[in-house]
């Protein structure tokens, strides 16, 4: 008797478990389906599909120009190595005769591409419109980025201050081009493609901290060889200004969260799968959420309580967008003290509230205005850190702009 | 102790021989009861993810509309997405150029 009852029981234990792994993935998927209906509530990305939206209507002139430039750079035979020699004469301010040789060699090989380049830094850049893939596989973007660093270095070398300031800017416009994205929603909807307008619906930042560590060393370097007119810091100021963005940290996760994978059809562990997707989602939505009509450095404080793996990941990446943020104020308010200089016969301002710079840059650290000092050796204009305590600009933990007192 | 030690044997005998109405089935029948329930809620529960998770794919790609959109633009560049695109970007920027370049 037991043994013809035994395979029944089993089999009962067996769809047990299958209707409890299957409940457990219906309240999963219902969980997420309800978070994803919040995102699209909220007009936010919900998925890197929806991520660098098709662009209708006619295309950018500057979008025209860059894709042009793009498809005209021709890349370095050694990249990577050219790269680090450039990185470590930069940092050095110590050039070798080869180093210069053969960083003029790239920039002549791709006068073109800079031709191009610096047409569209003159005018207003909206997108790239699909099916362009610059914005996620930027290789050649990238190296458009190297070559016209190269050709600011050699014309810091050679003393145009001038033409090197431009070229910095279309640098920094051309980083900015580079991590703008978009997203679309109401694709759902039956008549979105007679009414395109209705399929993009947001334009952000996303972080990009080590361009913009080059682009502010490259600002170093570019003030303590030469001396701008005060027509090319205009030009500097808007390029920095470009970058400029009160919301990169909000951009940035909204960007991190459309990117992360949601997968569906793991064939195993299904449930533990969404459970952990959904996990991950609430937390970037938290993240997100915290960052709405809080101020610098507010939306860094509403992240303290985050715990977990992704939780200590979107802290550390909220410091570095911090950071970032933090470089390009410093940058912005020393174009601004060097305006201030050719105005008043090169005396510096006595703090850096007066200048003329808006909106006056916030030190995403304190919420205060950036710190400023002099000394014999020039000025520096800084940050006070993730650490949040006013050590002095030579403190490790400073994020800090230098301008040398050499300063022509 | 039986009360009754005469006709007990028979009535026992008697009940023993009479054909059990079921003798391990009430068990089976449960079983076989419980894995149809089983089964049923298994059915339905795929069927209510297979429903949600069609909305959560359509929320996270909205791939068909995508591939209409794509189409769509693919015509306005021509066939392949990056020869086509390349060659057009410098012909565009050219012409804006006035074909100075």
């Amino acid at each position: 008797m037991n043994r013809s009852r035994w395979p029944l029981r089993v089999i009962v234990v067996l769809l047990t478990v299958i209707a409890a792994v299957a409940a457990w993935e219906y309240v999963e998927l219902r969980r997420l389906d309800g978070e994803l209906a919040r995102i699209e509530g909220r007009r936010e990305p919900t998925s890197i599909f929806r991520l660098d939206a098709p662009s209708f209507g006619p295309e950018s002139e500057a979008s025209r120009d860059y894709r042009a430039a793009a498809a005209l750079v021709r890349p370095a035979d050694d990249p990577n190595r050219l790269n680090a020699r450039l990185e470590r004469a930069e940092r050095a301010n110590d050039w070798p005769p080869d180093l210069v040789a053969a960083m003029e060699e790239r920039v002549r090989n791709n006068s073109d591409a800079l031709g191009y380049l610096d047409k569209a830094a003159k005018t207003e850049f909206d997108g790239f419109p699909e099916p362009t893939v610059y914005v996620t596989r930027a290789f050649d973007l990238f190296d458009l980025l190297q070559v016209v660093r190269m050709r600011t270095s050699l014309l810091v070398l050679a003393a145009q201050g001038d033409d090197a300031a431009r070229s910095l800017h279309a640098a920094l416009r051309l980083q900015r081009a580079m991590t703008v994205w978009t997203w679309g929603q109401a694709n759902r909807r039956p008549n979105a493609l007679s009414q395109p307008g209705q399929i993009r619906t947001g334009r952000a930042r996303r972080s990009d901290g080590i361009a913009t560590l080059i682009q502010v060393r490259q600002l170093e370097i570019l003030l303590a060889r030469t001396r701008p007119s005060r027509d090319a810091l205009v030009v500097l100021a808007d390029g920095f200004a470009a970058l400029d963005n009160d919301d990169l940290l909000r951009d940035d996760l909204l960007w991190l969260r459309a990117s992360s994978r949601i997968t569906l059809d793991t064939p195993l562990f299904r449930p533990l799968l969404l459970h952990r997707q959904n996990w991950n989602l609430r937390d970037y939505s938290r993240a997100i959420d915290a960052q709405s009509s809080r101020k610098w450095p507010d939306k860094l404080d509403a992240l303290t309580g985050f715990e977990g793996e992704l939780g200590r990941a979107i802290v550390q990446r909220a410091n570095a967008v911090a950071q970032e943020l933090a470089m390009i104020r410093c940058a912005r308010t020393v174009v601004a003290i060097e305006q201030f200089k050719r105005e008043h016969a090169e005396t510096l301002p006595e703090d850096v509230t007066k200048l003329n710079v808006q909106p006056p840059p916030v030190d995403p650290f304190s919420g205060q205005p950036l710190r400023f000092t002099r000394d014999a050796a020039g000025y520096v204009v800084y940050s006070v850190g993730i650490d949040r305590r006013d050590g002095g600009p030579a403190s490790t933990s400073e994020i800090a702009v230098r301008v040398q007192a050499s300063n022509p | 102790m039986s009360p009754h030690p005469g006709p007990e044997p028979f009535r026992r005998r008697r009940l023993e021989l009479r054909p059990h109405p079921l003798p391990q089935h009430p068990d089976r029948s449960r079983l076989l009861m419980a894995i149809a329930a089983l089964i049923v809620l298994v059915v339905v529960l795929a069927t209510l993810s297979a429903g949600t998770r069609a909305s959560v794919r359509a929320r996270l790609d909205s791939s068909m509309q995508r591939e209409v959109l794509i189409r769509r633009l693919a015509t306005r560049f021509g066939g392949d997405r990056f020869a086509e695109q390349t060659a057009r970007a410098l012909a565009d920027a050219a012409a804006s150029n006035g074909g100075s370049e």
